[in-house]
């Protein structure tokens, strides 16, 4: 089944996976690269992964060992002055490599000039008087 | 009464039609609500406090005026609830923490002194996930919304009761936050309708923070039109909120009853459909929604996101690392107060370094600009999944907090972008599937439009939840 509507055809998937695109265009193309048949995951010209989103980047929880990881963990709470409930800990400390693994992600290759979103500008407290 | 439909199936826009001809009164209206609340909220829990002396004191208010001729606007008469996270002045408000279970703010918060200015009826404060991060939690000192399509299922969360009142009809319309999907789960979840307006659209001033660059006011209604007209009075510029946008308010309802010619909307199919865990259900039912847009004059064209873990790291990081900076020192001196899953959470961001979080607010800045300067140059609005999987059960989550979530909301929190979660069908078990339609920055009106007519057109709205429950009005 196709429809015509709004210049878009649109035909029901064949299946769930990488390898078909559901929709079909008519009259308008699309203008944003869609993703390939490959697993190869296209989005900006600066990030380039190479797996589906489960898979991207570092995943320490395979990497390093619980022991190494609770070292650390136990480093930081000292640090933060946090004396972790016992029974609370195990909980952190996969939420810790969790953050560990997420916090990878955010090393991509940047220019040292591409600032970060929340560069203020002084007319923000010169409003508010 | 001139109606023979129930009270609370009456959309606001009616009730309002009513409340101005002289058929309808607030105080029966609120009377109606306040008897619905009593019968069902025992089970539901999704208040924490209904203010009922308050609420009359409103309704009668609200009668008098109308019947002098004195028209506050859209929601003149009409009952609201706030998230526990919203002060009100001389009403307690405990963000659902024994930290602040003896809190009685002196000041409303923006919102709150908008809803009354506006001669709203307020009916009490909803349930939260703890401080709008930890949940479902039985260890705080009330428990947790359950969902009204069925009592074993999880709300979503944080805007846990609001979702609940809203789908069980304890109130058509109720203020959520949301900072990485706290208005958008509990709508997906609970098959109500939420808007996340643009990042600065709605003051956040006396809204307790979570994360001060994610954090957005908005509400969970039962349509479309009646989260228009919530917008209409909650929205506009506070210069005291520093996140505040001085740009003119529009008429949020302006594009209702439109079609969809004319407009083109990119379907990243990928973004979601290759995700880890999620249900063929949700695949099927943003195929099927994507299907009606384009019978609706829509073009709907495929599209490709950048990948979803990339914008999860960087929400993920700024939020924790602000929940942190906000709650550090009491989770330092007085830990055992706050909940197992709150304080799992929250802890976390001890860990994160400035480096982190300084790259994470480099990435949100390229991803915002590929969403912003790229996808939504292109076309006028995104549609995408909600959720990976309908609401779970209260019996699957675990003893210790789970790290990862199965919602797809948080990109929208690092953009900023204006994003509606509407209802798309029922699993096969009976509970709520549903999308996010994505819109330019400021433009609700267009995202409104979308939503109003694929709810028109797919009838989900007529799909209410039984209950269940020993519903007496």
């Amino acid at each position: 089944m196709a429809l015509g509507h709004g210049g878009a055809i649109y035909s029901p998937p064949q299946h769930c996976g990488l390898a078909k695109h559901s929709l079909q265009f008519a009259v308008h193309k699309p203008r944003v690269k869609p993703l390939g048949c490959s697993r190869e995951t296209w989005f900006h010209p600066s990030f380039r992964l190479s797996t589906s989103s489960h898979d991207i980047g570092v995943d320490p929880m395979s990497t390093q060992d619980d022991p190494s990881l609770e070292r650390e963990f136990d480093m930081l709470m000292v640090k933060a002055g946090a004396a972790v409930p016992q029974d609370y800990r195990a909980g952190i400390i996969a939420g810790y490599g969790d953050m560990k693994r997420l916090t990878a992600l955010l090393r991509q290759p940047r220019a040292a000039a591409d600032e970060t979103s929340n560069v203020y500008t002084l007319t923000a407290f010169v409003r508010s008087k | 009464m001139s109606t023979a439909r129930p009270l609370h199936e009456l959309s606001i826009a009616e009730a309002g039609r009513q409340l101005r001809s002289g058929t309808l009164s607030s105080t029966t209206l609120t009377q109606h609500l306040l008897s619905r609340i009593a019968s069902l909220d025992p089970l539901l829990h999704a208040f924490v406090l209904v203010s009922k002396e308050r609420a009359l004191a409103d309704a009668e208010r609200a009668d008098r005026e109308l019947k002098a001729g004195i028209d506050k606007g859209s929601l003149h008469g009409i009952p609201y609830a706030l998230k526990d996270i919203y002060a009100t002045a001389g009403m307690r408000t405990t963000c659902h923490s024994k930290l602040l279970i003896n809190n009685v703010p002196s000041e409303d918060s923006v919102v709150e002194a908008k809803f009354k200015a506006g001669g709203a009826v307020m009916l009490g404060k909803l349930a939260t996930h703890e401080f709008a991060l930890g949940g479902p939690s039985f260890d705080l000192p009330f428990p947790p919304a359950r969902n009204p399509w069925n009592l074993e299922h999880f709300t979503g969360g944080s805007s846990s009761g609001s979702g609940a009142a809203v789908a069980a009809g304890l109130v058509r319309t109720a203020m959520g936050s949301d900072t990485g999907g706290s208005i958008r789960g509990p709508a997906f979840y609970c098959g109500t309708v939420g808007l996340k307006p643009t990042y600065g659209r709605v003051s956040r001033r006396g809204v307790f923070p979570l994360s001060y660059t994610l954090d957005h006011c908005g509400p969970l209604s039962w349509t479309v039109e009646d989260a228009a007209l919530t917008m209409q009075v909650i929205a506009g510029h506070d210069p005291l909120d520093p996140a505040s946008a001085d740009i003119p308010t529009p008429d949020f309802s302006s594009g209702l009853g439109q079609d969809l010619i004319g407009l083109t909307l990119a379907y990243p199919r990928s973004f979601f459909a290759n995700a880890e865990g999620i249900s063929p259900e949700v695949i099927a039912s943003l195929d099927a929604a994507a299907q009606q847009l384009a019978k609706l004059g829509a073009a709907v064209e495929e599209a490709t996101l950048p990948n979803f873990e990339l914008f999860n790291a960087c929400g993920r990081v700024i939020l924790t690392s602000e929940a942190y900076a906000i709650h550090e020192q009491d989770l330092l001196t007085r830990p055992l107060d706050y909940g197992r899953y709150t304080y799992q959470r929250m802890m976390v961001g001890a860990t994160i370094s400035a480096a982190d979080l300084t790259q994470a607010f480099r990435l949100r800045r390229e991803l915002a600009t590929i969403v912003n300067g790229q996808i939504l140059e292109t076309y006028h609005a995104i549609i995408t999944a909600n959720g990976l999987t309908p609401a779970p059960r209260f019996d699957e989550f675990p003893v210790d907090v789970p790290p990862k979530m199965t919602l797809q909301t948080m990109p929208f929190n690092v953009t900023g972008n204006p994003t509606l979660a509407i209802p798309t069908g029922m699993s096969k078990s009976g509970l709520p599937l549903g999308m996010q339609i994505v819109g330019r920055a400021f433009d609700e009106p267009t995202v409104l439009r979308i939503g109003a007519a694929y709810e028109a057109a797919a009838g989900w709205i007529h799909n209410r939840p039984s209950c269940e429950l020993p519903i007496a009005v």
